[in-house]
């Protein structure tokens, strides 16, 4: 994968930063590999068309690789792109179709205002219905936090341990967007303001962290990030061309649930994340307990203190508390987000993914540097699309 | 092939005539906003209008202070989900003179807001 970022990758499109990321992908295979050993690619990619003016993204790839007459499918499920890709990825080698695979995902965000990108990302939600009267991504996201406070009498700071850990996270991640802890951040902000912030809550609650839409503020937002990501996908019978220390994909799960937040009898939970989650668990013959770490959406907070309940780590209404006591960390009993997450490392939307598939292949195999979780054998990754109208999740074991 | 009545159109019409109009299943007795054109429920495809009472119970809100560009130039406001007292749940631009102060639980009715051209599904404290 390429370094997510919002200002280091100005000056290229969607498809240069798409081929930097597969030729890492493709440099990293133990054994060597070329593009042409793949009998399809898949590209997630939300919204290039919006974002850069250029659709048709997976056939853009497939002929910047060099890779023609090789089927090149785009896929697009708002932020579970990639995601997706790489469910059909597996699908397309377990259907016979093909023994290798290469699925990527990329976005490059960076072009538009604030506002545009605002809209662009408003078009995965119900436009008909949720974005006509005033929703935007963040304000849909906030709408589950409020209902959430309220259903289990919880609060903010919950989220702001969220934001705190997946920062710390990120500043051990060479590929992260936000390279420094909160601390670290609160230091360089406050300084051009003459101000000295005694923690990282202190900053947190201050006018320097402006609230978004209430009762998200701004770092508990992912940023907007351009960004490429890639994965090379071989059936077992072939993996040992490549390496001869795969990691498996043991289980995937995909599910969908209704575009409009408001159609679902529940806001505090993603009914898609636990369908999705598991059909994986069921494939891989695992449980929640059998995960020793896990890449969750978090695009908001909020989202991240849902996932960990809806995937079965923690009970509902304690996914807060148990990211405000440490169990979620680096060192904890089970850390999420070892790379900091969308928060910290960044989000192109098409891109998040594959990345993640990226991270659980490096903490699978004890490749993940400074941000390795010790002794992680078992991965999974979340992904979703939206407020969870699409999910998709995949559990990953060293082979 | 049939065309149906149920759809965007008919329903954002219906709003600036003041109407809150889902639809009801035949089959079911299912109940639905906006309308739908096969039952989510029992996969009927019949169904007819079914008119709203309008109130209900604030079921998500949030103060939004980063409008896309369909809102620009408001300042904040709210807009939420409000369950409905017959059982399904829509959302609304909470037109309210202290948008801080709403919460989750509020009693607030439908009221169509006129803006410019269009009229937004919107909702006004009890």
């Amino acid at each position: 994968m390429t370094r997510f970022h919002n200002r280091l990758h100005a000056d290229k499109t969607g498809r240069e930063l798409f081929v930097e990321a597969a030729i890492e992908a493709a440099g990293s295979v133990d054994k060597g590999f070329r593009f042409r050993d793949a009998g399809a690619l898949f590209v997630g990619n939300f919204a290039g068309d919006v974002f850069e003016g250029q659709g048709h993204t997976a056939a853009v790839m497939a002929d910047w690789l060099g890779i023609n007459p090789v089927p090149a499918y785009r896929i697009e499920d708002a932020c579970a792109s990639s995601g997706a890709a790489l469910n059909l990825g597996v699908i397309t080698i377990a259907s016979g179709m093909a023994d290798v695979v290469l699925v990527g995902g990329v976005e490059k965000m960076s072009r538009l205002t604030t506002e545009q990108v605002t809209d662009a990302l408003a078009l995965a939600a119900d436009s008909s219905y949720e974005t006509s009267v005033g929703f935007t991504f963040p304000s849909i996201y906030a709408a589950i936090a409020s209902a959430y406070f309220k259903k289990y009498g919880t609060a903010w700071e919950q989220l702001a341990a969220v934001t705190i850990k997946n920062h710390r996270n990120g500043a051990l991640n060479p590929k992260a967007q936000f390279q420094s802890d909160i601390l670290t951040t609160a230091r360089k902000i406050g300084e051009r303001d003459g101000r000295v912030f005694k923690d990282e809550m202190e900053f947190l609650r201050s006018d320097l962290n402006p609230v978004i839409a209430s009762p998200l503020r701004l770092f508990d937002c992912c940023p907007v990030s351009d960004g490429a990501s890639a994965v090379v996908l071989a059936a077992d019978e072939v993996a040992w061309r490549y390496t001869d220390t795969p990691v498996k994909i043991a289980g995937i799960g995909q599910a969908s649930d209704t575009i409009a937040l408001h159609s679902r009898p529940d806001f505090t939970t993603l009914g898609a994340a636990v369908k999705a989650s598991e059909d994986a668990y069921r494939m891989a013959g695992a449980t929640p307990r059998d995960i020793d770490v896990a890449d969750v959406h978090d695009c908001f907070t909020i989202a991240e203190v849902v996932a960990t309940e809806d995937l079965g780590f923690f009970p509902k209404g304690e996914g807060g508390k148990a990211a405000e006591e440490g169990l979620t960390a680096l060192n904890g009993s089970l850390p999420i987000n070892p790379d900091g997450g969308l928060k910290a490392k960044g989000h192109p939307v098409g891109a998040t993914g594959v990345a993640m598939a990226y991270e659980m292949f490096k903490q699978v195999r004890g490749q993940a540097d400074r941000h390795q979780v010790k002794g992680a054998e078992v991965g999974l990754s979340h992904n979703v699309g939206a407020a969870g109208a699409s999910v998709a999740v995949q559990i990953y074991r060293r082979g | 092939m049939r065309t149906s009545e149920f759809n965007t159109k008919a329903f954002n019409d219906k709003v600036s005539q003041g109407k809150l109009m889902g639809n009801r299943c035949k089959t079911c007795g299912g109940l639905h906003i906006p309308p739908r054109q096969i039952c989510p429920r029992c996969g009927s495809q019949q169904l007819e209008w079914h008119e709203f009472g309008g109130k209900g119970t604030l079921g998500a809100v949030t103060l939004n202070r980063t409008p896309s560009s369909g809102f620009r130039g408001r300042p904040p406001y709210a807009v939420g989900i409000v369950g409905l007292d017959e059982g399904p749940s829509i959302s609304g631009l909470m037109e309210v003179e202290n948008p801080e102060g709403l919460e989750v639980g509020a009693r607030v009715a439908f009221t169509p807001i006129k803006d410019g051209e269009r009229t937004i599904l919107g909702f006004r404290l009890l």
